[in-house]
């Protein structure tokens, strides 16, 4: 009987240190609250700019791979040329016989090589930008998700619908960040249609 | 070294980069070239040849050049052959993880003929 009763007390002071605490963590507890709740409206803003981004990455991405393209078609003409000149320049250094003219043909070979051997960066560049572009990419997915994870949460606990009702509240269209300077509207326009505009 | 006698496989998926090594492989010598645009692609062409050289690029599509390293490595009849990796990556770690894997020779784009040159004369004594 003094066990139990000794059980009991021990159970009603470990309620008491609980209450204890308790009191001693709820103005943490509530500076946490007021703290997410400011937090709230960035996350808010941040979100609205991830859709916006979101939605131009295709575009973005696609201007990128046409800029790859580009560049890679204006490397093969240049090597094409650099080529045809490294043969010709062999084909004359064949015919003259030893001499100050060999050497200076020797040297534009050389030069000519070192112009083809330069056009390695077409390819570096690309997978540059394909790396970068990945980054990106991987940042912007897992911010959706965890977005998407925290509005989740909030039908589940009425603290944190608290808190995603004011994120939802102060993520209006004009909260958004504006990238419409950094990423453009695809707006391409072929050298047919600017001539049919200015009629010539 | 004569390198007109040695047949090598390259394994590059960028059309500009395959040309620049193609150009430099011939004007080092070499008369025997076969292209590859991956490692699938490689060890298609493996098929019915005999290569003295492997000279791949590490990042490419469908399988990579470590991959096909490894796989080559796993070849009784390609445990063996040199092979010499091309590539941007230049990472400590890279080249250390080339290495493990049984590349020979190791070479950072951009490259000049000079050092393509050293590095497959050094992998073929």
């Amino acid at each position: 009987m003094k066990t139990k009763k000794g059980a009991v007390l021990q159970s009603l002071m470990n309620i008491e240190s609980l209450f204890e605490f308790g009191g001693e963590i709820a103005p943490f507890l509530e500076e946490l609250f007021n703290f997410l709740s400011d937090l709230m409206p960035i996350l808010a803003k941040a979100n609205k700019s991830l859709e916006n981004t979101t939605s131009a990455m295709p575009e973005a991405s696609e201007n990128i791979a046409n800029a790859e393209q580009m560049a890679e078609s204006a490397a093969h003409t240049i090597m094409d040329t650099a080529d045809q000149v490294y043969t010709g320049l062999n084909d004359l250094i064949a015919k003259e016989t030893e001499g100050e003219t060999k050497e200076a043909l020797a040297v534009l070979a050389e030069n000519i090589s070192e112009i083809s051997m330069a056009l390695q960066f077409q390819d570096i560049t690309s997978q540059h930008l394909k790396q970068a572009s990945q980054i990106v990419e991987a940042i912007q997915t897992r911010m959706v998700k965890l977005f998407e994870a925290l509005q989740g949460i909030g039908d589940h606990n009425e603290l944190v619908k608290t808190l995603v009702e004011k994120y939802t509240e102060q993520g209006g269209e004009d909260e958004a960040i504006d990238t419409t300077d950094t990423i453009r509207k695809d707006d391409a326009i072929t050298q047919a249609d600017i001539d049919a505009l200015f009629g010539s | 070294m004569e390198l007109n006698s040695k047949r090598v496989l390259f394994v590059e998926d960028s059309p500009t980069m395959r040309r620049i090594i193609a150009n430099s492989l011939q004007r080092l010598g070499f008369v025997e070239i076969i292209e590859a645009e991956n490692g699938v692609d490689a060890l298609s062409k493996l098929e019915g040849h005999k290569i003295d050289l492997v000279v791949t690029d590490w990042n490419m599509p469908e399988m990579n050049g470590a991959e096909l390293v490894k796989t080559l490595r796993s070849m009784p009849e390609y445990g063996e052959i040199p092979i010499v990796m091309i590539t941007t990556r230049g990472m400590k770690d890279d080249v250390m993880t080339a290495m493990k894997l049984g590349v020979n020779g190791y070479v950072i784009k951009p490259f000049t003929p000079d050092v393509l040159k050293t590095k497959l004369e050094s992998v073929l004594k």
